[in-house]
């Protein structure tokens, strides 16, 4: 199918390929492998929209809601008064230890055995399914390219590697003079593998399961928590409570009639210090509201600034 | 401002919107530059240099056209217009790069 | 007769649909026409969700048999869909069957108790029967899971400021303002609560409230009118507050200020006499209200 002329050049070598090459094994992975991905995801919408999807009832979204309101008191707490912060700490945390906002609140110091936990069971069915669907395309088209493209250098990668790819990268074509650059068509497989993602998210939108690799990893994680799957709760309300009891409050509102005033000009910038990088802040912000105020405070602003 | 004043300022389903919308431009223009990389016959270093030449002249033209200079109205983090997707992008570059490669240099 | 732009009667209605925005009359007019005159065939799979929207519109305008026909398609078409049974339970709430409609929703919630549009309605129909204690108990237990739904705490709070409980209400805008913590009309609202639950606390409070709407958006006129009502209320009472006598008149005049500003701006743009005579008012209110110190 090919003859091999070595050139003299020890820079590179260069082999002289078959142009069927190119027409019978190249171009058709690449066109396999990319419609094999929209197949996949075609056929995961399929599959998602059928019953598999059953809906969680109110106690379970509840449940997971539960830690989201935790986050957001966490995160914009600052902008409610002390005392309703400090209800709402209270009141929450009180509810996390107590597991008020649990499903079962009589398994809570139970480990969640998946075993026995009908929507635990369901959840991983349904991972297991998913992924055995994605795993298998690819190994099949592993298989194929093996058993029919094997033997033969596929192309040249423009990029040169160690020596240690080699026996990797030439699978069916043991020689020891090779360059590295030329490669089987398994590794051509491998290239489609990861450049495809991208492509795919291009023509298919976010979020599309014709994305080997996501499911790749997401294998891996579940072998090594096999108890992983139904997320036990408990365990992140008591996190959730701890992270909200460490939570301070430093309430935005406390000296805003003095910034309100100064952004005015009817005041001097408080030299009360809480920060040092809010002072720092507020004098910039004093600077520029000097120097872009409107013009009718520009009078009044331009005498202080004269002051600082 | 405050951090949680700051924070609050994003609106977080606008900024993942952005977000798409660089790794789009990014997939785009790695395919494209990619394809160029492999018939100008660029090869070894020159070809990552290419890369990265070309990936800045990408983050410049989303920076300047898309952000219009004012990357922090779009994202927390004003930098991430440069950075966002670059990795990725390279393993579409690399497949495209071969593949004009192959297609026109090693193949008569 | 002139063509039927249905393409138009599309866009606008999908625009309706998209916004939100609550147009019975508009709807039911390129609704029925499309309906009625067969060019429901041109739509493709968006025929259902106009057959939805029309059939609300329809029974928003008392159109019974338009929404009949809407709902038989509906029906004929989706058999055993909640989402249609919703659309029944609305049909028998139009015709004041409040009690069989609360038992078709019950039966859904007994299937799937996670029926957000299901919880709502059920919610609508204890207040059109009267009864807002059973609809504020529903809605606290709705808003227990799904807290991040803000036209529901509104809706909350506005059933607690009919009968009058403040402190409630506050905690409902406590919860608006954690939500979206820059939209400075919960500030308002929840200033204004503040400020109508009169005692010394909240007044204090309500005034730094108004200050933030102000900080958010400035020269908010209602918030100036806040700020001005606020600390005149404060230098009345004249007990101790947590704010110095000086801060609380400087407010007061700043506000005075601005809105004297904002009265002033606003007559320049329009012409007449009835803006003049309202600027002499808001003028002589602002300098009653100085004069007074």
């Amino acid at each position: 199918m090919s003859h091999q002329v070595l050139s003299t050049l020890a820079e590179s070598q260069s082999l002289y390929l078959d142009p069927a090459i190119r027409d019978w094994v190249l171009i058709p992975i690449m066109v396999v492998m990319v419609l094999v991905g929209v197949l996949r995801d075609q056929i995961t919408v399929l599959l998602g929209g059928g019953a598999s999807t059953k809906k969680a009832t109110l106690k379970a979204i509840r449940e997971s809601k539960v830690l989201m309101r935790g986050a957001a008191l966490r995160n914009y707490g600052n902008h409610i008064p002390p005392s309703s912060f400090l209800n709402r700490k209270n009141y929450l945390t009180n509810a996390y230890k107590k597991g008020d906002y649990l499903k079962n609140p009589a398994s809570m110091n139970q480990t969640v055995n998946p075993m026995t936990d009908p929507q635990g069971m369901e959840m991983m069915m349904e991972g297991m399914k998913k992924n055995i669907a994605m795993i298998i395309p690819q190994t099949v088209i592993m298989g194929w390219i093996n058993f029919f493209f094997s033997g033969f250098v596929l192309i040249k990668l423009p990029f040169p590697l160690t020596l240690r790819f080699k026996s990797m990268l030439q699978r069916g074509v043991e020689t020891p003079d090779m360059d590295v650059t030329w490669v089987s068509s398994l590794s051509w497989y491998f290239l489609n593998l990861f450049g495809l993602r991208s492509i795919f998210t291009l023509l298919l939108g976010e979020d599309n399961a014709a994305d080997g690799m996501r499911e790749m990893t997401a294998m891996s994680q579940m072998t090594a928590s096999p108890t992983g799957q139904p997320q036990d709760f408990h365990k992140l309300h008591l996190a959730e409570s701890e992270n909200l009891e460490l939570t301070p409050h430093s309430w935005e509102l406390n000296d805003i009639e003095h910034r309100l005033l100064s952004r005015y000009g009817k005041r001097e910038q408080q030299k009360v210090i809480d920060s040092p990088e809010n002072f720092i802040e507020n004098n910039e912000k004093n600077a520029i509201e000097a120097t872009s105020s409107s013009s009718e405070h520009k009078g009044k602003n331009r005498r202080k600034s004269g002051k600082h | 401002m405050t951090t949680q004043n700051q924070a609050s300022l994003y609106v977080s389903e606008k900024i993942v919107q952005n977000v798409k919308t660089i790794t789009f431009i990014r997939s785009s223009m790695s395919a494209i530059t990619g394809s160029a990389a492999g018939i100008l016959g660029l090869t070894g270093y020159y070809g990552f240099i290419f890369y990265g030449i070309t990936s800045l002249f990408t983050s410049f033209l989303i920076w300047s056209a898309k952000a219009q200079a004012k990357p922090g109205l779009y994202f927390r983090n004003g930098l991430d217009v440069w950075t966002e997707g670059v990795f990725g992008g390279l393993f579409s570059y690399v497949l495209f790069w071969t593949l004009l490669y192959g297609i026109v240099h090693v193949y008569d | 007769m002139s063509p039927f732009y249905y393409k138009t009667a599309f866009e606008t209605l999908q625009e309706l649909r998209k916004s939100g925005e609550r147009n019975p009359e508009l709807v039911v007019t390129l609704g029925g026409k499309i309906i009625y005159e067969g060019y429901t065939g041109k739509l493709g799979d968006e025929v259902w969700s106009v057959y939805e929207q029309v059939f609300i519109a329809a029974l928003d305008y008392r159109n019974d048999a338009l929404a009949e026909t809407c709902l038989e398609r509906l029906e004929k078409k989706f058999p055993k869909s909640p989402r249609v049974k919703i659309l029944t339970g609305m049909k028998l709430e139009a015709e004041d069957k409040l009690d069989e409609a609360l038992e078709l929703y019950d039966e859904i919630l007994k299937n799937d108790d996670s029926n957000i549009a299901t919880i709502k309605r059920r919610i609508a129909v204890f207040k059109a029967k009267g009864q807002d204690q059973r609809a504020i108990e529903a809605l606290t237990h709705y808003l227990d899971a799904f807290y991040n739904d803000a036209e529901t705490w509104l809706e909350l709070s506005s059933l607690y400021l009919n009968y009058h409980l403040y402190q409630q209400a506050g905690f409902c805008l406590e919860e608006l303002i954690l939500l979206q913590p820059q939209n400075h009309l919960y500030h308002l609202k929840y200033a204004e609560i503040l400020y109508t639950n009169d005692n010394i606390t909240n007044i204090n409070l309500a005034l730094k409230e108004f200050c933030r709407v102000l900080e958010l958006c400035e020269d908010h006129v209602r918030a100036l009118y806040g700020v001005k009502l606020c600390t005149s209320r404060l230098l009345n009472l004249s007990s101790s507050s947590s704010i110095d006598f000086k801060t609380i008149s400087d407010l007061n005049s700043l506000a005075s200020e601005r809105l004297s500003k904002v009265y002033s701006l606003y007559s320049k743009n329009k012409v007449g006499n009835s803006n003049n005579e309202l600027r002499q008012i808001i003028h002589d209110w602002l300098n009653e209200s100085d004069k007074s110190y």
